[in-house]
């Protein structure tokens, strides 16, 4: 019965995605998220937090669409500074780095270019399939969800996506409860009293999640990049190059779906997400291959594993985030932002309550990524170009983007001094060593989390083994516990937890 | 006795007891704080203060007898000229208008870096203003004046 209604919507959802409004969004999303990918020092957070101003003015489904397909659309761009340049266009294609940018040095940049691209269509595919297939399944064991499971589950995807970072452990547990602290700012949803305000009227409705995100994820990002973006010089590519030989075929179709699968699985898993997926699959091909010598001589399996990985993860990340409302990472947050101010609860009834939104912007993804490969291969010549646009004429215009961009949400020059308030916050932070994406994370949770354990309390008659009690949330807290337990002991042995992957 | 300590985790540490402490006491004098059971609007930011000045602790007791790496120095001028572009932009946007702020806020943020001549921020500033206006107030029509004399 699970799968009752899949075809009628499918059918809903691409009926949604194709309306020419949509088909233009979705355009937008994939076209500014290679965009950004492809330009120095702009980010898919700073990207998407640029854009979000404009879902006010578009409906939810239009609007996740596009924030959407600036997320996957850098998956398909990121490859590109790789492999050129040396210079990871995004974190999750740092590992393509190795072995692209040595076939770019043998003269074969196109062909890598090209497989990076086929790579990312065929995982993104299978990846839109796993969460067309699994999403029903996690919405019919949500549907027994009490207010307990709903606290669990999301402090286990905090947690997770805390414990598994690149940084120290602590520091990002500050951040996410630093998180949860501006989350609280403004008006108490019971009582009506004022918190943090300040007696700043701006304030009561607490801190804008454009400001903050524009600020830690952008200006932050401006300040640190002002004098250190290289400026690079590339050898311009040709159509020609980009045919791939038998060979180069041959030697794909293996890593593009190991890689694909690998990608599908981790990034549904809160925390996980793209750059350890590719990571995890450069790994396991440098492992399973006949001859690993070859890998980081410009091997095109290095090329395809990854790229084919993180896109996988790209899509499956939606998973949590659309049918539970666990967002897995900030960019997954901000999107359950979008839901959030357009007074859609996110969670297990977004799918029952909104098919359309749900359906519409699975659909979405088809068409995105058909319009990426399309974007990707026949234009490389402009992106090439746009790799090397110079830093010092970007960043004032990202610097505009910004400041405009928040002040038209509420036609408010506070939001701007906010907006430049975080902006100098997150700069200082980062300097001292903490990452803000945790930060995003505990900030739209936190609301969240706070109404549940609430909820749960009154239910339980403040008895906090509740939470144990049941099954689901009891499973749930355990691993949160034992996670975080491990996660402690780790930092203070000061072991970084992802060694052994990248090794 | 001159050894380098570990100082980006001390200035770490510090910085969260800070934070911490202040949310809680602040949130203790100005908010009821509830029970555990029907917590008041208080209880939940005291609590979030307290976690965070705690883990500051953790952060900053062990950098204490630890070396570390120098710190490289803050990125002043860059952060001076983006943040205060923000900052200046904000003040006088409702008093001229969209389009000369823009232009300021533009050769305040170019001046991040001195790669650009004065003609360059000029020739930035003016390309930029007129992307403005044509994105926000004619595409999106954004509701703001887009030139304002207010002399």
């Amino acid at each position: 019965m699970l799968y009752a209604d899949f075809f009628s919507n499918i059918q809903l959802g691409l009926s949604t995605a194709v309306s020419p409004a949509n088909l233009l969004y979705c355009f937008i999303g994939v076209f500014v998220g290679m965009l950004v990918a492809v330009l120095p020092g702009v980010g898919k957070l700073a990207a998407m937090s640029m854009l979000f101003p404009m879902t006010f003015y578009l409906g939810p489904t239009s609007s996740l669409i596009m924030l959407a397909g600036i997320y996957y659309g850098t998956g398909y761009g990121g490859s590109t500074a790789s492999i050129l340049l040396n210079v990871p266009g995004e974190p999750s294609s740092a590992v393509t780095c190795i072995d692209g940018y040595q076939m770019a040095k043998q003269g074969r940049a196109g062909v890598a270019l090209s497989i990076a691209a086929i790579a990312s269509f065929v995982a993104g595919s299978i990846g839109i399939l796993v969460m067309m297939l699994f999403s029903p399944l996690i919405l019919s064991a949500a549907q027994s969800f009490s207010s307990a499971e709903y606290f669990a589950v999301m402090l286990l995807g905090l947690l997770s996506a805390t414990a598994i970072t690149d940084g120290s452990f602590f520091k990002s547990l500050s951040m996410v409860f630093l998180g949860l602290l501006l989350g609280t700012v403004g008006l108490d949803l019971f009582t009506g009293l004022p918190r943090f305000t300040f007696g700043i009227p701006d304030l009561s409705d607490g801190v804008s999640i454009v400001a903050l995100a524009m600020g830690v994820f952008g200006l932050s990002e401006i300040i640190n990049s002002v004098r250190a973006v290289a400026e690079g010089k590339v050898e311009n590519v040709t159509l020609r190059s980009l045919i791939p030989t038998r060979d180069d075929m041959r030697r794909s179709v293996g890593p593009i779906l190991r890689g694909s699968l690998t990608g599908s699985l981790l990034g549904a898993l809160p925390g996980v997400g793209p750059a350890i997926a590719s990571f995890m699959a450069y790994a396991l091909e440098k492992r399973i291959s006949k001859d690993p010598s070859r890998f980081g001589k410009g091997a095109v399996e290095g090329v395809a594993a990854p790229e084919a990985a993180n896109n996988g993860a790209d899509q499956t990340g939606f998973i949590p985030t659309m049918t539970l409302g666990i967002p897995g990472n900030a960019a997954m947050a901000l999107m359950l932002g979008v839901l959030i101010m357009h007074g859609i609860t996110p969670g297990p009834s977004l799918v029952t309550k909104h098919p359309d939104v749900f359906w519409g912007l699975v659909m979405s993804f088809w068409l995105g990524n058909l319009m990426l490969l399309v974007l990707n291969i026949p234009l490389v010549g402009i992106w090439v170009r746009l790799l090397q646009i110079p830093y010092k004429w970007l960043y004032p215009a990202v610097v505009m983007f910004i400041c405009i961009g928040v002040y038209s949400v509420n036609s408010s020059s506070f939001d701007v001094l906010l907006v430049v308030l975080f902006g100098g916050m997150g700069y200082l932070l980062k300097f001292l060593g903490f990452s803000m994406a945790p930060l995003l994370l505990g900030f739209v949770l936190g609301p969240l989390m706070e109404e549940h354990f609430q909820r749960a309390m009154i239910q339980a008659h403040g008895n906090l083994l509740i939470f144990f009690e049941r099954p689901i949330s009891g499973t749930a807290m355990f691993i949160a516990i034992a996670l975080a337990a491990w996660a402690a002991y780790a930092a203070i042995k000061r072991k970084p937890m992802l060694a052994e992957v990248a090794a | 006795m001159t050894r380098a300590r570990d100082y980006r985790d001390i200035y770490s540490g510090l910085l969260l007891i800070c934070m911490g402490g202040f949310a809680t006491i602040y949130a203790a004098l100005t908010l009821p704080l509830g029970t555990v059971m029907r917590m008041g609007p208080g209880g939940f930011p005291a609590i979030l203060g307290g976690i965070l000045f705690l883990i500051g602790v953790i952060i900053l007791v062990p950098a204490l007898r630890r070396e570390g790496e120098v710190m490289e120095s803050l990125e002043i001028r860059p952060a001076i000229a983006v943040l205060g572009a923000g900052i200046v932009f904000s003040l006088i946007l409702e008093q001229v208008g969209l389009v000369p702020s823009t232009f300021v806020l533009v050769i305040i943020a170019a001046s991040g870096d001195n790669k650009l001549t004065i003609r360059a921020k000029v020739v930035l500033g003016v390309i930029l203003s007129v992307l403005a206006f044509l994105i926000f107030k004619v595409g999106l029509s954004l509701p703001i004046v887009a030139v304002r004399w207010p002399f």
